[in-house]
């Protein structure tokens, strides 16, 4: 293979990938552009979208009327966003209802996962290996599987249509414990027994060894954890009846009906912290799905 | 390093600022979107009913003057005061005219005597008989004479007319000393009134005025419930009023006898279209001036919805109201202001009947805290 053959094949490779996370990202950047429209615009553009819904047919009767996307609006305006942020109350507790429900279980699962990671990586007793293959069984079913029986635990504890019932499962999630696992796994056990042998204790270890070689690895599980859980439907779906106690991403799974506008911005706005919080943790993310990763 | 104190920033900033959004997002609300009050359409007929205050009035009623410049030397009556026919009234002082009768009656004796002399100067003109010219001149000024003394004649007659009738001011007819503008003492001249009466046989009258689609519901000759209210009662012996229906007053019957456009009439509280409405009451014991109102009930013709004046509107197009729409959204419902034009019915003073354009499960928006145009998003109070 000639040189120019090898170079016109990573061209060829290298525009089908570009070409693919164009795709990919195309909904988000028009999302992101579309929410500076203004209202008028939109239903210019998408009026179509909006009287097919409003005609109470059927969902799977699309629009005859083919739809024009707009890339750039032609008066970016952020009345949308205003009208967000200040018209709508309701889109405010929303969001702060997904902060309620995702932040105890990013913390949760965390500090779950890492201290049991430490005990199926690190410790010796009889049964860990069977014991933590079980656990992982739970991951590899299907999440919807364990609906029903969730519910029904949920129901037991009396902890229907309260937080509850999605954060504690949520905390105990097999994921944090498998991938922090993984991680602590990577660390040589000639570490924790010079620290033994040094007199230090479970605790010590853990806490003086583990943890701040685990960073990276609790870094990348709080971002994965976050945009699992900062996406969910199903689960508010069955365990929270009350309209005003749901979070954010049950409202976007809705936002099909009317007010694109809104729906745009609303959007963007709830795509923010998870986009941020993503580039503040990058590296970490890497990082820690490598090792896991490589280690594992 | 950088990057992350940015990006550290930024998620601070995004959350802090929803945080703020949020404990103020009640107040931010009621900032920016326009209040307003709204209400379902009743359905039916308008209540086009009318009730109205006046002073009754009687009928009739004859102002009265004296017939010389006299003065008034007994009042007879009181203000109020029943009086039959020939009742007298006044009684003046008429040596004023007694005086001219007398000078009257002088020069009628002195022309009688220019009379006698200037006969007796003809006789010897006629005995002599040859001055034509000289004789017929006399006889002409013997007739000037005779005519002057017929006009003395009736001047002496209309004064002791005068006096004989003027002396004493009597009741024209059975009735109410309605007014009376002079008191013993007092000078009157001919032509002033001193004193009206109030006839008994031509009835009362309430006059008011209306306007609206309410007056133009009435009909001539309509009833009409004209109720008295007892502690309007002038300050009377009333020793032969009737005894009053009811602890309030009493009601009479009464007939609407003209309807009249009062355009013309400044004051009318209605405007250019306000009406005069006369009606005619019945009863025994009235006096004129007793505060009365009159109530006639009635309905507008067509039915509809009736809805607050204030919230209808009118512009180029029409007349029309500002319907409150929810649309559902995930995030709750959101109102707008959408305009509807209407077919508007017969109006009252506050509610106006809506014939088309409406249903009635709409709200209509009845107030709001500023102008509102078509499309504009309200927040419901």
């Amino acid at each position: 293979m000639t040189a120019v053959a090898r170079h016109a094949g990573i061209a060829v490779r290298l525009a089908l990938l570009a070409a693919l996370a164009a795709l990919a990202l195309f909904p988000i950047a028009l999302t992101v552009t579309n929410s500076f429209m203004s209202e008028r615009e939109i239903s210019h553009h998408y009026g179509a979208l909006q009287s097919s819904d409003s005609s109470g047919e059927d969902a799977a009767d699309m629009p005859t009327e083919r739809v024009s996307i707009r890339w750039v609006p032609e008066v970016a305006t952020l009345k949308a966003f205003g009208d967000v942020l200040l018209n709508r109350p309701k889109f405010l507790t929303l969001f702060w209802n997904s902060v309620r429900l995702t932040a105890p279980i990013v913390l949760g699962q965390t500090a779950v996962g890492t201290l049991a990671a430490y005990a199926f990586a690190k410790l010796v007793f009889p049964g860990r290996d069977k014991l933590f293959f079980l656990y992982l069984l739970t991951m590899l079913m299907p999440f919807q599987v364990t609906l029903v029986p969730n519910y029904l635990v949920a129901k037991q504890l009396g902890m229907l249509h309260s937080y509850g019932a999605i954060i504690w499962p949520g905390v105990f999630a097999a994921f944090g414990v498998f991938l922090m696992r993984q991680f602590a796994a990577g660390i040589p056990n000639s570490y924790l027994e010079a620290a033994r042998i040094d007199g230090a204790g479970h605790f010590r270890s853990f806490f003086h060894i583990v943890l701040p070689l685990v960073k990276p690895g609790m870094t990348a599980l709080m971002l994965l954890a976050f945009a699992d859980n900062w996406n969910m439907v199903e689960q508010p779906l069955l365990f929270l009846t009350e309209p005003f106690r749901q979070p954010l991403s049950v409202y976007l799974a809705q936002i099909v009906s009317g007010e694109q506008g809104v729906a745009f911005a609303s959007s963007v706005l709830y795509m923010t912290p998870m986009v941020l919080l993503f580039l503040y943790g990058e590296e970490q993310l890497v990082e820690g799905i490598q090792r896991s990763g490589v280690k594992g | 390093m950088k990057r992350k104190t940015a990006l550290r920033w930024a998620l601070g900033l995004f959350f802090g600022g929803l945080l703020v959004l949020t404990f103020l997002s009640n107040t931010i609300q009621s900032l920016s979107l326009p209040k307003v009050a709204v209400e379902k359409p009743t359905v039916g007929s308008l209540d086009l009913s009318i009730s109205e205050d006046g002073f009754l009035q009687p009928a009739y009623t004859a102002p009265l003057v004296p017939l010389g410049n006299w003065t008034v030397t007994t009042v007879h009556v009181k203000k109020s005061d029943h009086v039959k026919k020939g009742d007298p009234l006044l009684t003046f002082d008429t040596t004023t005219t007694q005086r001219s009768l007398e000078d009257e009656k002088t020069r009628y004796e002195q022309l009688q005597i220019q009379y006698l002399q200037m006969q007796e100067a003809l006789k010897p003109l006629l005995r002599q008989g040859d001055d034509e010219d000289a004789i017929e001149k006399q006889k002409q000024d013997l007739q000037v004479k005779q005519l002057d003394m017929e006009i003395e004649r009736r001047q002496i007659a209309d004064l002791e007319k005068q006096i004989r009738d003027g002396e004493v001011l009597r009741a024209p007819f059975d009735g109410i000393v309605s007014s009376l503008s002079v008191e013993a003492g007092a000078n009157v001249s001919p032509g002033q009134s001193v004193c009206t009466v109030a006839s008994d046989a031509s009835g009362y009258q309430l006059v008011f005025s209306a306007s609206g689609d309410a007056a133009d519901a009435l009909q001539l000759g309509g009833n009409v419930k004209v109720a008295i209210a007892a502690t309007d009662m002038p300050q009377t012996e009333g020793k032969d009023l009737p005894a009053f229906n009811g602890p309030g007053g009493r009601v009479l019957d009464g007939k609407i006898s003209a309807i009249e456009s009062g355009s013309g009439q400044s004051g009318g509280e209605g405007g250019s279209d306000a009406k005069t409405v006369t009606v005619d009451v019945s009863g025994d014991g009235l006096s004129p001036g007793l505060k009365a109102t009159a109530n006639i009930p009635q309905q507008s013709a067509s039915p509809g919805f009736k809805i607050p004046v204030d919230a209808l509107h009118s512009d180029d197009s029409g007349s029309y109201v500002f319907v409150a729409t929810a649309k559902e959204g995930p995030l709750g419902s959101s109102y707008y202001a959408v305009k509807a034009y209407v077919n508007t019915g017969e109006q009252s003073d506050d509610t106006v009947v809506i014939l088309s354009g409406l249903s009635p499960d709409e709200r209509v928006v009845t107030d709001s805290s500023e102008p509102l145009s078509d499309g504009d998003r309200i927040r419901l109070e």
